[in-house]
């Protein structure tokens, strides 16, 4: 009698949800690296800060190549070609001494680390594993632990750079992301969904590429890599700017990683029960109005912080809402590649967002720009996503390019 | 699994849960992260 297979549905998603912890925790807190090995190896800001950008362009682009060999060949040598690299990244960040050094190291390899590693392909297994009708709440589980990592993973980076030094810090780091590989273990699995469809790949990019919604829901999605990515680099700088302390700051932003992690589950589950383009629509439009009421009225603690628990609730629960809307039109064959390509929109959104916020403020003096244009992006995503056609491909009569 | 101790579980994840918030929060605004993070913009 064979033996009754150990990769439940809910070990997938344990195993999931503790590699996207990993993958997307130790990356959050680089930027505490940034002082510590700055000051020691003589760099400039940019030095490191042109690294860290590099970064999520390479994830962006490999991302839908990561996608592609997950879903030809199995997600799980993805995972663990990621964690490999991921590690090595890791570990010649730590003996990085020029800035080349660390472009290659924290810029590629840990890039590329995360393209396997992160959202695409992970949670295109546990999409696939889960039946449609408990897939978002999946995942947003699965979700809810990445957030939880980059929650925990910045007070852990400082916890290790404070009693060990940034070197030892980093190698630790590269010791934890190695636990990626053993973990992989738990994705292995045939595609099931590839038995039941005679699509290739190719078939499924041109269908994906005639529909509209697809092209949406990229524009959707980078206006959220830039918000997210803008608010993460520039809010600790803007709110010192106006006079809040360190704790102040910190506390926001300790906010938004805490409500993260409530609000990508409970986006999850809410896809399950309510239509995900709607989800999508209010959660750009609340976006919009927070930042336009943060900028706008008096800035004291207690606004921060309610700002950025409204930001935080919202920080990530764009991820399984669009993943499951992905998953729902075009099914989850081609799930990580076609989930890629959406999320590299959120990396240009993202490299956009931490870029444009530098260089207005240099050339103003000022973030209000920047704030006003990520409230004119909020309502445009708003809009965006309403006219998605939401019915699965595979059910309509005939296959045409729909809105 | 019955339900005594399912409430069981849940009840311990849940403090397990309110633990590493707590935990995690005090990392946030702990003084070598407020020293870092403060000179960060310095350096």
């Amino acid at each position: 009698m064979d033996k009754p297979d150990w990769r439940t549905p809910g070990v997938v998603l344990a195993c999931g949800s503790i590699i996207l912890m990993l993958s997307l925790g130790i990356r959050q807190s680089f930027g505490l690296f940034l002082q510590p090995m700055s000051g020691e190896l003589g760099w400039g800001r940019e030095t490191f800060a042109f690294a860290l950008a590099l970064q999520n362009l390479v994830w962006g682009v490999a991302q839908p190549f990561a996608g592609m060999i997950a879903d030809k060949f199995g997600a799980a040598r993805v995972i663990v070609s990621a964690g490999v690299l991921y590690m090595l990244g890791l570990a010649l960040m730590a003996y990085s001494e020029t800035g080349l050094a660390f472009d290659i190291s924290a810029g590629i390899l840990v890039g590329l680390g995360l393209s396997g590693s992160a959202f695409g392909v992970v949670m295109g297994v546990v999409g696939r594993a889960f039946p449609s009708e408990k897939r978002s709440m999946a995942l947003g589980a699965v979700g809810a632990g990445g957030s939880f990592g980059q929650f925990i993973m910045l007070p852990y980076g400082q916890l290790l750079i404070s009693q060990f030094g940034w070197l030892n810090a980093l190698l630790v780091l590269a010791a934890s992301s190695f636990l990626i590989v053993p973990l992989a273990s738990a994705l292995v699995g045939r595609n099931a969904a590839a038995a039941s469809s005679s699509q290739s790949m190719s078939e499924a990019l041109r269908e994906a590429a005639a529909h509209r919604g697809f092209w949406y829901l990229t524009a959707s999605f980078l206006v959220c890599g830039f918000q997210t990515l803008f608010i993460m680099v520039h809010l600790p700088a803007y709110l010192t700017d106006k006079g809040m302390t360190p704790l102040e700051g910190m506390t926001a932003l300790a906010l938004i990683g805490l409500f993260n992690i409530v609000g990508s589950y409970l986006c999850g589950v809410l896809g399950g029960y309510l239509s995900k383009k709607y989800l999508l629509s209010w959660i750009y439009a609340i976006r919009g109005v927070a930042i336009l009421a943060f900028v706008t009225l008096p800035l004291t603690p207690w606004s921060t912080w309610i700002f950025a628990a409204v930001i935080g609730f919202t920080w990530l629960g764009t991820v399984p809402l669009t993943n499951g809307l992905v998953a729902q039109i075009f099914g989850v064959r081609y799930l990580s590649t076609l989930f890629s390509i959406v999320f590299l929109g959120h990396q240009i959104g993202s490299f956009l967002g931490g870029w444009y916020g530098g260089y207005m403020f240099d050339l103003t003096g000022s973030y209000l720009t920047v704030w006003m244009v990520a409230v004119g992006l909020s309502v445009l995503a708003a809009v965006l996503c309403l006219p998605i056609d939401e019915r699965e491909l595979s059910t309509l009569p005939v296959r045409r390019p729909a809105v | 699994m019955t339900q005594s101790r399912k409430i069981l579980v849940w009840a311990m994840l849940a403090a397990l849960a309110a633990l590493v918030a707590y935990f995690g929060f005090r990392g946030y605004v702990s003084a070598d992260m407020l020293f870092n993070i403060g000179n960060s913009f310095y350096c």
